[in-house]
């Protein structure tokens, strides 16, 4: 570890006599961060409350009614966890990514890629295959189809060094632009034929229609949580996982320890892109039963981001995060029935990450106010 | 293709570039200092509802543009808090101005009475010149048709380019955004400069926000740059943080994202969906094959680094 460092410079420099200090912490505690990020929660809704106050909405009201609208009935908590499921998926894809410092922000656009993938197979193989199978065949084609996609960044990457946060955005735009093509431009396979004048996608059959288990929860999200736990292992306990880790703490120390950069960016581009595919997958399974743009191309990758940061890039914390983004989310509709804007959910998860990106200043800095002599001019 | 076909389209092409030569002119003056803005998308929405809204209810498009960017300025500040003076990760910090200023404009769209999203704009920027000067075999149509906002942008090209190259603050600008610690040690305000041009990319950004909705779509809607923040901001890598590279890119833009009005004009019809991608594609394609291509970069040494002072 480093030792401190001290900043005295603002108090010397002669020109603003600043009474702060600035140090480096030396090692900062795990359940510190996770202390600062929580504040940066409460911080993010309090912004919002002022907000709505602004607007002439009763902040206490309003948090109140999302507060019932996400856990007070089982209904309620059905819809959370409905949304949860897509969040720890993509909050999983932005973690393996970040955590080896690839700053992929392409999760939207393979989680597109994976509903458009998950929905082929869904309609081709579900009325054929009995109902796990062909679940299970939605699952991988989905990982497939959202690997594919991110291999689109990943192999410029790391080929020839092509910036990932410039491929993955403009992916995700075209990645768009192709499903708004199936379902609004063509009439194309995932389309619903039997009504040309009103475009919408194929319902997807049955047997790939999950239900929910007491009414609750799906197979989705227990797959997600599956998969949490996998990537945490994967990370922690295999040479895959610590190569991962060694790159994202030094790329320099990575590519003298022998590891392979080039694969190395393709596979956890690969896993990344698979994760947010899964979400695409099972959020057709779950919410909307076919490839419906409207519905699927809602920033879930964007959150995944989001729940990314504020879980510290840990997958396990990704888990309880991912449902309070989701519990968040679901609240978003019924806003506007009771008069609000549903933007203010957009606006608190934006104020969310900025003020855990800020937190961070004070995870790893400690400021403290110093005393400064009278006339020391 | 015949003549009249293609001097219509680059006419739509500059009006559909605009937003982006002003944003993008604007994001080099920020990467210059050393700041990745990437919520470029977000500070363009800001300044799109609050120009609306302003001209909507004062009737003035001028007043609409200045508090378009004016706003966007403001709202560029959380950037410039975050990422120079708190040191956050300037990708982080930059999708979180895009979700916030995505939420955030349409929350203020929700505002006012009647809403903002639901007004209809009567009156917005209209041509310079008078109708027929823009006859004028080539040069009427070409330089003499459009709106004071897209002079001003050409202005402000050259404005930033002379700025950057031949003036001794930016010559200071370039030496930030290079190598901070130098800078620092040669007395320049480090931080004090990187706020400044924050600042000044995010009145730009707002610039182009605001010609959106008081000349180009003449109307307001959630998310109507689709794109355009992230394009500019990727234009202006390719441009290698050159003005005048950005004003040509940002015109092949227009013309791209414009295709479909002069397929149209050629009695061609190719779905909407498709020629929506086109843009995209096309920029991600451009970067693939430079980054294939390139021996070195221009980009500003220190881009995207917060810089402090203690740990150099």
């Amino acid at each position: 570890m480093t030792a401190p460092t001290v900043d005295r410079a603002a108090s010397r420099s002669g020109r603003w006599h600043i009474p702060i200090t600035v140090e480096q912490r030396a090692a900062s505690r795990f359940l510190q961060q996770l202390g600062v990020n929580l504040v940066a929660l409460v911080l993010a809704f309090g912004l919002g409350a002022i907000l709505l106050l602004m607007a002439g909405d009763n902040p206490l009201d309003v948090y109140r009614e999302m507060f019932d609208r996400a856990f007070g009935s089982s209904r309620a908590l059905r819809e959370t966890l409905r949304s949860t499921t897509p969040l720890i998926l993509t909050g999983l894809a932005v973690t393996v990514c970040f955590r080896m410092g690839l700053w992929s922000i392409g999760a939207e656009g393979q989680l597109i890629a994976g509903s458009v993938a998950g929905a082929a197979a869904a309609l081709v193989l579900g009325p054929s295959l009995p109902a796990p199978l062909a679940v299970a065949a939605v699952v991988i084609a989905a990982a497939l189809g959202g690997a594919a996609w991110a291999t689109l960044a990943a192999v410029p990457r790391a080929l020839f060094g092509t910036d990932e946060v410039v491929t993955t955005l403009m992916l995700n735009f075209v990645a768009l632009g192709i499903m708004n093509y199936l379902i609004f431009g063509s009439v194309s396979y995932w389309r619903d034929r039997t009504n040309p004048g009103f475009p919408a996608g194929k319902v997807i059959p049955e047997s790939t229609q999950l239900d929910p288990y007491f009414g609750v929860f799906d197979a989705g999200l227990i797959l997600s949580l599956a998969l949490a736990l996998i990537v945490a292992l994967a990370l922690r306990r295999t040479v895959w996982g610590y190569q991962l880790r060694v790159a994202g703490d030094s790329r320099a120390a990575a590519s003298y320890a022998g590891i392979n950069s080039t694969r190395q960016i393709i596979s956890v581009f690969a896993v990344s892109g698979a994760l947010a595919g899964v979400a695409g997958g099972t959020y057709v399974m779950s919410i909307t039963f076919a490839l419906e743009p409207r519905a699927i191309a809602v920033n879930l990758g964007f959150v995944g981001i989001v729940v990314a940061a504020v879980a510290l890039l840990k997958p396990l914390l990704v888990v309880p995060i991912a449902f309070l983004m989701g519990a968040l989310l679901s609240t978003a509709p019924s806003l506007s029935i009771f008069g609000v804007s549903p933007a203010v959910v957009i606006v608190i998860q934006g104020i969310i990450l900025l003020c855990v990106a800020g937190a961070q200043f004070f995870i790893r800095y400690r400021v403290r106010i110093t005393r400064v002599e009278v006339g020391s001019r | 293709m015949n003549d009249w076909v293609l001097i219509q389209s680059l006419v739509v092409a500059v009006s559909t570039g605009t937003p982006v030569v002003l944003a993008g002119s604007g994001a080099i003056l920020t990467q210059r200092s050393g700041v990745l803005d990437l919520g470029v998308e977000g500070t363009m929405l800001i300044g799109a509802v609050s120009g609306f809204w302003v001209t909507t209810s004062t009737g003035s498009p001028v007043a609409g543009l200045v508090v378009a960017v004016l706003a966007a300025a403001v709202f560029s500040m959380i950037q410039a808090v975050l990422a120079v003076s708190l040191r956050a990760n300037q990708v982080v910090v930059g999708v979180a101005l895009v979700i916030l200023g995505s939420g955030l404009s349409s929350f203020i769209g929700s505002q006012g009475d009647p809403p903002v999203a639901r007004r209809f704009s009567g009156s917005i920027f209209t041509p310079v010149f008078p109708e027929s000067v823009h006859d004028w075999p080539a040069v009427g149509p070409l330089l003499l048709s459009h709106d004071p906002v897209v002079y001003l942008s050409w202005a402000f090209v050259a404005v930033v380019q002379w700025y950057i190259f031949r003036t001794r603050t930016g010559m200071h600008l370039r030496a930030v955004g290079h190598d901070p610690a130098s800078a620092d040690a040669a007395g320049l305000p480090v931080s004090g400069m990187r706020y400044l041009h924050v600042a000044l990319g995010g009145a730009a950004a707002g610039a182009g926000g605001g010609y959106l909705t008081l000349r180009l779509f003449s109307d307001w809607f959630d998310d109507m740059t689709a794109g355009m923040g992230w394009i500019a901001v990727i234009l202006v890598i390719l441009a290698s943080w050159r003005s005048l590279r950005l004003l040509v890119a940002a015109y092949a833009f227009g013309a791209i994202s414009s295709l479909g009005f002069t397929l149209q004009l050629l009695g061609w019809n190719i779905p909407t969906e498709l020629l929506a991608i086109l843009p995209f594609l096309v920029v991600y394609l451009v970067m693939v094959f430079v980054s294939a291509a390139e021996r070195r970069s221009q980009m500003p040494a220190s881009l995207a680094e917060p810089y402090f002072r203690e740990s150099r």
